[in-house]
């Protein structure tokens, strides 16, 4: 009995391994299609958009790079979709060098699904150096550190900025973000400009960013794999979070199953220790 | 001397910026504008500098032919690789950049943090044990929020989510807003002693 104890408390790192694999692998070819409900935190960012009047400009930052790209690119998505479902004018930029042509790529497959014309409903800035000093510059004109977009083309005469010539005209932004860039847009784009907000995040950074949808700075938050599958679901368009999430499901309780047996390991010892202290 | 011009340059420069904040002037906001831009220019140079020192440091290691100088190569002629096609050559949607972009980088950046899953699951195997009264709460606090973040949790006990968000809006909130307050104060005295002059290490001394 001792000896199945001690190998619980000594499993080998590939068991760990192969076990981890095979709980994500295996709800991927064979979906559970576990039940998703929505938070009031995703969903407060789709009414949002709902509610926008028609000639509301939407800017979505893409602050991520490719290793994010499991997690980010599906919010991405949905939140680009729901924008042009509804027609609203849309902006992209971002604020990591190799992002441009992930925007590129979900801008172009969205603007063709939706028959929105470049350079009037929606633009890809692509990316500037800059950060939180980008922004202020932001706040008087698109063009002047955007002189041409991503594609190439002159941004001075794209109908999109004579109808919004600067970030303060925005009606509402979206900073999809696996870094701190959340922190400055809450900081001078919406304490100094006044635009709402809401920012995508990386699970990591969920318990970061709860302290601003509490104090009202941020409206609501995607966090994580399940908050882009939330916002999927939200748009009734499932994609890869939706099926990711099965996945992650089964991840979470191979790894609180690790956890468990890692305790039952000690069961002995703690058996040991009460009975000495019985003794005394 | 020459500190001293640093010292200057860098005083009134955040005066500016500080005032341009309260100021709800046009020239204030051109004035403010006209430094964001410098800094904006000074950042790109920085990535040509930093693009620059790789290449020279990783053909360093290669010429001097020092450990792991192998991966300095295969470095060393990736960079060149990619910025000559994203520099001369087609950049389009259809390029070879964006082809190498798409079905080499996207995946490989994507594997390297995937990995993270593992490590994640070895680690908590090894680190999550009842040894004392905190390590236990962590261990509940932590089963409860991983259950209470997936959908199989919510299936397999309803109250995992509620308890999972309690965790996150109540202690674990109360921690970050100390964390935020914390360093947005020694942010606003480090900018102060900064703009007093009080502060020299940015000067390199």
């Amino acid at each position: 009995m001792q000896k199945l104890f001690d190998k619980l408390g000594t499993l080998p790192r590939w068991f760990i391994y192969l076990m981890l694999s095979l709980g994500v692998s295996v709800p991927l070819i064979w979906p559970l299609n576990l039940p998703l409900s929505v938070s009031s935190n995703s969903k407060a960012i789709y009414d949002k958009i709902e509610s926008l009047p028609d000639s509301s400009a939407v800017l979505i930052c893409f602050d991520f790079d490719p290793t994010s790209i499991p997690e980010c690119q599906p919010m991405a998505i949905a939140l680009c979709r729901h924008v042009m479902k509804r027609g609203l004018p849309l902006i992209v930029y971002t604020n990591y060098p190799p992002t441009p042509p992930i925007a590129d790529r979900i801008l172009t497959e969205l603007g063709k699904e939706y028959n929105r014309k470049y350079g009037t409903d929606y633009v890809n800035l692509g990316f500037k150096t800059g950060n939180d000093v980008l922004l202020l510059t932001l706040g008087s004109s698109w063009t002047a550190p955007f002189p041409q977009d991503h594609r190439g083309f002159n941004t001075d005469t794209m109908t999109i900025f004579k109808r919004y010539p600067n970030y303060k005209k925005l009606s509402f932004m979206v900073d999809i973000a696996h870094g701190a860039t959340v922190d400055f847009f809450i900081n001078i784009g919406h304490s100094q400009f006044g635009v709402p907000m809401a920012c995508g995040v990386t699970a990591v950074s969920i318990p970061q960013y709860k302290a601003y949808i509490q104090s009202g700075q941020l409206v609501g938050m995607l966090g994580g794999l399940k908050g882009a599958a939330e916002y999927e679901k939200l748009v009734g368009a499932p994609g890869k979070a939706t099926i990711g999430m099965d996945a992650q499901s089964m991840a979470h309780l191979v790894i609180v199953g690790f956890v468990l047996l890692g305790n039952i390991a000690l069961i002995p010892k703690w058996w040991s220790r009460w009975r000495q202290k019985g003794n005394r | 001397m020459r500190d001293l011009i640093a010292f200057i340059i860098c005083g009134i420069s955040g005066i500016i910026i500080l005032a341009a904040f309260f100021i709800n002037s046009s020239g204030a906001v051109a004035v403010q504008d006209g430094l964001d831009n410098w800094i904006i220019i000074i950042g790109g140079f920085g990535f040509l500098m930093g693009g620059l020192s790789v290449l020279l440091n990783h053909l360093g290691r290669v010429s001097s032919r020092s450990e792991g100088w192998q991966y300095s190569a295969v470095l060393v002629v990736f960079l060149i690789v990619m910025a000559t096609l994203g520099i001369f050559f087609d950049y389009g949607p259809n390029g070879t950049f964006q082809w190498l972009f798409k079905n080499v980088q996207n995946p490989m950046q994507a594997t390297m943090f995937a990995f993270l899953a593992f490590y994640v699951a070895s680690a908590s195997y090894r680190a999550f044990r009842v040894k004392n009264v905190m390590a236990t709460l962590l261990l509940v606090s932590a089963v409860i929020v991983m259950i209470g973040s997936v959908p199989v949790g919510e299936s397999m006990w309803a109250k995992s989510t509620v308890i999972s968000q309690w965790i996150l809006n109540v202690p674990s909130l109360a921690a970050q807003r100390a964390l935020l307050i914390g360093s947005a104060l020694g942010l606003v005295a480090t900018g102060l002693k900064t703009l007093l002059g009080i502060e020299r290490s940015w000067l390199g001394r």
